[in-house]
């Protein structure tokens, strides 16, 4: 069974215009222990489909659609259930693990803190399974550096402790934001082969969301793809990186390839006045009538008119 | 003529620090390159590794603590009054944060005019410079009267690449240039960079972070760590046979989507140490997955390995 499976989610939001829709029509699964990744460009709501699954989006936003969690629709829980699942079923880091962390405790109370709050134990053996958790993420020293302050740590070390934070609760599922884009690239490789080693360790399941599609082709089994709200292609990622079948997904890869840039024309599309037909045609260098004027359907992995099989 | 435009010998920039200024953070310790006409010298390294104060002593913001800058034949570090005018003129730089960089309450064709303004080289109201430097960023006349919050992040950099052109200038500093754009539109601004290149002639001071992209826009590179260059050369030479630890160690963590035919990824342990007391001896030691005894006491010195090819490590003789 699927631990978490979503369809047809959408989300809209109040604007001055009316009801600007950000996400339209999102399905994936992810099954148990197996990665996920969620990429595009900024501004697509790949961080938007996170945080629907977290219930972390504002009040005035509109969701619909089915968010499964273990077979349960999440969007249908009473808030105080949702609590029980958030943080201890559904863990989440972010990009920048220094505006997620109190600057005013040390860092051992605050990895404490959650894991008092998922089992009643003693100051004493809370100080134990910090000391435990600091070590299985490979912060160095941590009887001396539990005790010291956010700012004392690095980036890279920051993130270490939001992981660290992420497991206390051994999590089925961890939302990973965009979790390395703010470390040089040598702390990257240290934070990619970490979460690499902790969810087969762990046994959980990982979501992904990045615009770097070779951390995805590192971390992660499978792959969704998502430009200006949609889900354009799904798939493995050895198949959709290999024989990449929208046009998107295409022009992706090889915008900065070994044998030069070939850049995708124009930008990409604002909410509020997305074109018409297939929302990439405007850039997509393949288009053709059809993909002007009528919207493709997910078929086969791809949401593209030319794909021979739709 | 024979010379290179750009000639920096032994440059240095420390910065007082700490409560009685008594400690120096030695951002750049002691780095000497060239740069060619028309060409695009790359620094690479971490963040914190001095690239960017390497940048800004070239441009002349800021004072080095010693050493030479010399800009095609002369010292640019003496430049004053008129003189450093001319320089300014001749040497710009293109910004990481576009956003940031751009008067939020000027309009595009005042922003580009800008730097025209400056320099008293407007030719009566300026349209038909405007109109020369839009055309020549690919963004439409269109653009013209609005405001830079009403542009997407693509056309914000175009402006922004246009204000640095803008006086003709012979070398341009370019510091992460795309680094905040995203992969579609980073390949916009970089193709057009080269364009500009091949166009006016214009040679490059590179700095980035980005290995791939450097491959691609560098003709050579340096690599930085702590303040110093630990390997310099052909970008064909450094990426195809990388010799200092910290290349390869750098190159390796480079995530990639070809799995096959990559080498085992070079996980260094640890995080660059402070630049107020960097380690003794060869500064990589202490990450250095191959450092022995000499490594802790004597500090290596670039030694050329092959033509053009040099790098500081004990073991690469």
């Amino acid at each position: 069974m699927d631990l978490l499976r979503i369809s047809d989610l959408r989300v809209d939001f109040p604007a001055e215009a009316g009801l600007v829709r950000v996400l339209d029509g999102v399905g994936l699964e992810i099954k148990k222990g197996k990665s996920l990744c969620l990429v595009g460009e900024s501004g697509c709501g790949k961080t938007i489909v996170a945080l629907s699954i977290m219930r972390l989006l504002l009040e005035n936003a509109y969701v619909s659609g089915e968010i499964r969690f273990n077979g349960q629709d999440i969007l249908l829980l009473e808030e105080a259930e949702m609590r029980k699942i958030r943080g201890r079923e559904i863990a989440m880091i972010f990009e920048q693990p220094a505006t997620c962390l109190n600057p005013v405790f040390t860092v051992g109370d605050q990895i404490a803190g959650a894991v008092r709050a998922h089992e009643k134990c003693s100051r004493k053996e809370a100080r134990k399974r910090v000391i435990e958790l600091m070590e299985m993420v490979g912060i160095p020293s941590p009887r001396r550096r539990c005790d010291q302050y956010p700012h004392e740590f690095s980036g890279g070390m920051q993130q270490r402790v939001m992981i660290a934070i992420a497991l206390a609760f051994s999590p089925s599922l961890l939302i990973a934001d965009e979790p390395t884009t703010s470390l040089d690239v040598t702390i990257q490789a240290q934070i990619v082969e970490l979460l690499k080693a902790l969810i087969v360790e762990f046994n959980t399941s990982l979501l992904l969301i990045t615009h770097d599609l070779a951390i995805a082709a590192e971390l992660c089994d499978s792959v969704a793809v998502m430009y200006a709200g949609e889900i354009v292609e799904r798939g493995s990622v050895k198949e959709v990186f290999k024989n990449p079948k929208h046009p998107y997904t295409g022009a992706l890869l090889g915008a900065i390839s070994s044998d030069g840039f070939r850049p995708i024309k124009g930008s990409v599309p604002e909410f509020i006045r997305l074109p018409r037909g297939c929302r990439f045609h405007p850039r997509c260098s393949l288009s053709q009538d059809v993909c002007r004027h009528v919207s493709p359907k997910m078929r086969n992995g791809v949401r593209c008119h030319l794909w021979p099989e739709n | 003529m024979a010379g290179k435009l750009i000639k920096v010998e032994n440059l240095k920039k420390h910065f007082a620090s700490g409560m009685f200024r008594k400690n120096y953070i030695k951002a750049v310790d002691g780095v000497s390159f060239e740069i060619g006409r028309g060409e695009t010298f790359a620094l690479v390294g971490e963040s914190g590794c001095g690239k960017s104060t390497v940048g800004r002593c070239v441009l002349h913001l800021i004072e080095p603590s010693s050493g030479e800058i010399y800009f095609d034949g002369i010292n640019a570090l003496n430049l004053r009054g008129e003189g450093l005018r001319n320089f300014r003129r001749r040497v710009q730089i293109i910004f990481q944060d576009a956003d940031g960089s751009l008067n939020h309450r000027m309009k595009v064709s005042d922003l580009v005019l800008e730097p025209l303004k400056v320099h008293h080289l407007i030719r009566g109201r300026g349209e038909e410079q405007v109109g020369k430097l839009m055309e020549m960023v690919n963004l439409t006349p269109d653009l013209l009267n609005r405001y830079p919050h009403e542009l997407s992040g693509g056309q914000r950099q175009r402006i922004g690449i246009a204000r640095a052109v803008a006086l003709g200038p012979e070398v341009i500093v370019a510091d992460e240039p795309a680094a905040s754009l995203d992969l579609s539109v980073q390949a916009q601004m970089l193709e057009l960079m080269q364009e500009l290149q091949d166009r006016f002639g214009i040679s490059y001071l590179f700095i980035s972070h980005y290995l791939n992209i450097v491959r691609l826009m560098a003709s050579r590179m340096a690599v930085m760590y702590l303040g110093k260059f630990v390997e310099v050369g052909g970008v064909k030479d450094v990426f195809d046979y990388p010799v200092h630890p910290y290349t390869r160690a750098l190159l390796s963590a480079v995530p990639s989507i070809s799995m096959a035919g990559r080498q085992k990824r070079i996980v260094l342990a640890g995080e660059i140490p402070s630049p107020l007391n960097p380690p003794a001896g060869c500064r990589f030691h202490s990450r250095c997955p191959e450092a022995r005894e000499i490594c802790l006491e004597v500090e290596p010195e670039l030694y050329e390995v092959t033509g053009g090819h040099l790098v500081a490590c004990h073991f690469a003789r």
